[in-house]
């Protein structure tokens, strides 16, 4: 922001007021001597008190010297001396926003060009909408503004938060209330109040896309496998063109000792999703426990393309090793256990 | 045949005359030593031909531990005790008489292993402390004398599961001590952050195991540098087989959130750490498990020794089936566990033949490591009851255990407490009564064999019988910190008559036909082959 208030100043330097301590005010700007800025600018205003620069110059002088209070009345003076003075809404706004006065700062933001200033001041205000679509444009222009990506996160999690409770005050026996009471109460680790919700979410309409689903890693999490099989099972057959909840139903089914079972799940999983690393490692495990070492081989080396470190590499290099040493492979199987430890551990990158 | 037995399995009671409880005095330090301990040993120590019991007790820990370390073990409350049967099967407390009242300040207790290490006919004790292990030679009459500083078998440090096999097939028993870590109350560590919480054992330095070699003369030397076993580690339970039936002992020791060790016996009085290449150093992904409990059977009838490992909730209990070849594969997932005890955490354990049906089911004591896991994971309890599976041609299956009762299990120990020809349990848990699991029985038939070694050792520890198609090691250990039954039970469904044949450690090869059924058999070692 500095930088195009500082052009603009620059400009109005050659037209109006006591040039030299204008240009000493925006030189100190520049430098980052603000305290040297307010006192130019204030001689500046001594000088030509009639003329809005400098006051426009002291606000902004202010603001990076985060003196927001001083800044809001030298900033509407030099509104009031220059009423198509329009970059002056951007800085005032945000000094109003920082000072508590979310209101008045966004109508000044509404009439400036800050995308960043406007969605903080919506969602001070509670227009969440805008507030998300707005920092969203802003986050686009800035994606490493940490400041920015708070006030989105906020943003989103309120208004994400306020369409909830309209589920639950305006449609409190639908099907999708229950499921996203069910889903705050598992992010809430309350296991029988979110599996009572998904129950509840289908009994009224079992085709309820992600239920079982979700119901299905309740019980997993819980360690309760067979109850996990049965539900993604029924998700499956909800969404048979779901890659992921065949993964998790062949998981389940591997996790129940059913390999025969697993494979054709798994299979179906990567048709629909081909190179998903965590379905290839299940399914090279299922077809190890089938003893089709090949096909074991197949999944698992793919899944070391695509992978090289982490507990999936891992898990990959390890399974290859000991098929290799089945086969009495001691070369390639050494081979993979060295891999399996450089995929656990992997060396930090120089 | 399987006997589908209506309702629970066991009568589930605190033996008659047992009162016993389980003190390890949990402190707010959260001292690791106080959630380990527990062991429990079935042995006839008068040979009345009645299984005694024998318990280890923890002792008194408080917050502030100053040096020397006084564990108040001369208090009766802290004391191990040793309960003698009676006829009416009914305990008597008969630990003062005994001899067996002095456990030592300075020890505080964990499990206990039970051999005839001098092969006079009478079975002594080994009791493993956090601080010096206690051999207690049995006199003969009732008593024992704590013969440690002779036999040089006090090892140090903190010592977890032990037991007695013969590995150098010499004709006396030698004895294997697993030790947990390099820990001293003064390096505890306190983990969480607004729970305290029990450390993972990563925390603290690995230390080696001991085997002692038992030099026939009363005393014992620590020979494992030499024979390779010294390989550091974190070790909580040891189980013994000969995996390759090359005659000799291996042994399989359950590692703490690490690799864990097979040390295949090399027939010359070393051994090889091969448990990575057997197969049997991680699960199927690569992923240790916290090896606690460990049991080394033949889990399908298949006449090669399995492998069951206890584990937290989470884990599974692992199962590495024997493929031959020394090479063994995680089997949890298709032998039914990965379903039934991905939630639980278990410690003492046994496969063994509960209904008779000629399969060995699995039997574990539960409880979780921390006191405090459902606050810090509402899924998990700390408080857990056994688990029952029966084993179904060679999937398990959830059993009745006769209870339901979620209590903090640590030790157990297995055998036929009653005689009557169908497998019991006593485990200890922390805080109250041991409980015993009486087994109701059925309609099946059985036979117990009682080893008596010549030229091997007495108890025949380490000899391979097969019954009928099944196999059994003789051996008193696995599980966890403790010693069970020596006697050799098959469950044998509808037949009436057995076919044995025992391969002693000596070498000799002994057959008997036609043994009948619902019997308790000695049988002795030929003097000759």
């Amino acid at each position: 922001m500095i930088h195009a208030i500082v052009l603009f100043l620059a400009m109005q330097v050659a037209v109006q007021g006591p040039q030299q301590h204008q240009e000493a005010g925006i030189a100190a700007l520049k430098a980052g001597h603000f305290d040297q800025a307010i006192l130019e600018f204030k001689k500046v205003i001594e000088l030509a008190p009639k003329d809005a620069p400098g006051y426009y110059g002291l606000g902004v002088a202010y603001i990076e010297s985060r003196k927001y209070g001083e800044a809001i009345p030298s900033l509407r003076r030099a509104m009031q001396l220059d009423p198509g003075l329009t970059t002056v809404h951007d800085p005032l706004g945000f000094a109003l926003l920082q000072q508590g006065y979310a209101t008045q700062a966004l109508a000044e933001f509404q009439k400036g060009n800050d995308k960043a200033g406007l969605g903080m001041a919506q969602l001070e205000v509670g227009d969440l909408p805008n507030a998300v679509h707005n920092l969203m444009i802003a986050t686009v222009e800035h994606p490493n503004d940490p400041d920015l990506t708070y006030y989105l996160a906020r943003a989103t999690g309120l208004l994400s938060k306020r369409l909830f409770d309209k589920l639950d005050t305006q449609f409190p026996n639908a099907a999708i209330t229950h499921l996203a009471d069910a889903e705050n109460y598992a992010a809430l680790r309350q296991e029988q109040d979110a599996e009572a919700q998904y129950k509840a979410a289908l009994q009224e309409r079992p085709d309820l896309r992600g239920a079982h689903m979700a119901l299905g890693q309740l019980y997993a999490r819980a360690n309760k496998w067979q109850d996990a099989e049965n539900e993604f099972r029924a998700e499956a057959k909800v969404e048979p063109g779901n890659a992921e909840a065949a993964y998790r139903l062949g998981a389940a089914l591997l996790q129940n000792g059913n390999a025969q079972e697993a494979v054709p799940e798994l299979a179906r999983s990567l048709r629909l999703q081909p190179d998903m690393p965590e379905t290839l490692a299940a399914m090279g495990k299922a077809q190890s426990m089938l003893h089709d070492y090949p096909a074991a081989e197949k999944a698992w080396g793919r899944l070391v393309q695509i992978e090289k470190t982490g507990s999936l590499a891992a898990e990959a290099h390890f399974g290859l090793a000991n098929i290799y040493r089945r086969q009495g492979k001691a070369a390639e199987a050494a081979r993979e256990m060295q891999a399996f430890q450089n995929a656990k551990n992997p060396q930090p990158q120089q | 045949m399987s006997p589908a037995l209506s309702g629970p399995t066991f009568d589930v009671s605190t033996p008659k005359g047992i009162d016993f409880i389980l003190e390890h005095s949990p402190t707010a330090k959260k001292y690791l030593i106080e959630t380990m301990g527990g062991g429990v040993g079935l042995l006839d120590y008068n040979n009345d031909g009645l299984l005694d019991v024998f318990f280890v007790n923890g002792g008194k820990i408080t917050p502030e531990m100053p040096e020397p370390l006084n564990f108040d073990r001369d208090n009766p409350k802290y004391w191990n005790r040793l309960y003698r049967q009676n006829k009416d099967g009914s305990f008597t407390d008969v630990t003062e008489a005994a001899g067996l009242s002095h456990a030592g300040n300075g020890n505080y207790g964990m499990g206990v292993t039970i051999g005839d290490y001098d092969n006079d006919g009478y079975p002594d004790i080994y009791v493993t402390n956090y601080g010096k292990n206690t051999l207690y030679h049995n006199n003969g009459n009732g008593t024992f004398t704590d013969v440690t500083a002779k036999a040089g078998v006090s090892a140090g440090g903190w010592s977890e599961s032990a037991g007695w096999l013969d590995y150098d097939n010499d004709g006396y028993l030698d004895l294997f001590v697993t030790r947990y870590m390099e820990w001293d109350p003064a390096h505890n560590k306190d983990c969480g952050g607004f729970f305290h919480t029990y450390c993972p054992p990563a925390e603290y330095p690995m230390i080696s195991n001991i085997l002692y070699h038992n030099n026939h003369d009363g005393t014992f030397t620590d020979v494992s540098k030499a024979a390779g076993i010294d390989k550091k580690a974190r070790s909580l339970g040891v189980a013994f087989e000969d995996y390759d039936d090359d005659g000799y002992t291996d042994i399989m020791v359950a590692n703490d959130a690490m690799q864990e060790y097979l040390f295949h016996n090399n027939k010359n009085g070393t051994f090889t750490e091969v448990g990575l290449d057997a197969g049997v150093g991680f699960t199927d992904n690569g992923s240790p498990v916290s090896g606690m409990g460990v049991d080394f059977r033949d889990y399908d009838n298949d006449g090669k020794p399995d492998i069951i490992i206890t584990d937290l909730a989470r884990q599974v209990y692992a199962l590495f089936h024997n493929d031959g070849n020394g090479m063994f594969s995680y089997r949890s997932m298709e032998t039914g566990l990965g379903m039934l005890t991905a939630g639980s955490s278990g410690w003492g354990m046994r496969l063994v033949d509960f209904d008779n049906d000629g399969w060995k089911d699995l039997f574990v004591v539960q409880s979780h490591v921390m006191d405090n896991v459902d606050k810090v994971t509402p899924t998990i309890h700390y408080l857990q009851p056994p688990m029952l599976a029966f084993n179904r041609h060679g999937r398990f299956e959830a059993g009745d255990p006769g209870t339901d009762k979620a209590v903090a299990s640590r030790g157990a120990a297995f055998g036929d407490i009653n005689n009557d020809g169908w497998e019991d349990v006593i485990e200890s848990a922390y805080d109250q009564h041991p409980i015993m699991f009486l087994n109701r029985g059925g309609k099946a038939h059985w036979l117990t064999i009682s080893l008596r070694g010549t030229r091997s050792n007495r108890d025949g520890y380490g000899a391979r019988v097969y019954v009928n198609g099944q196999r059994q090691f003789c051996e008193a250990g696995g599980s966890y910190l403790s010693s069970s039954d020596k006697r050799v039970h098959f469950g044998l469904g509808d037949a009436t008559t057995a076919d044995v044949e025992v391969f002693w450690p000596s070498g000799i090869h002994q057959v008997i036909k036609g043994v009948k059924a619902d019997q308790f058999l000695q049988v002795v070692e030929p003097e000759k082959p």
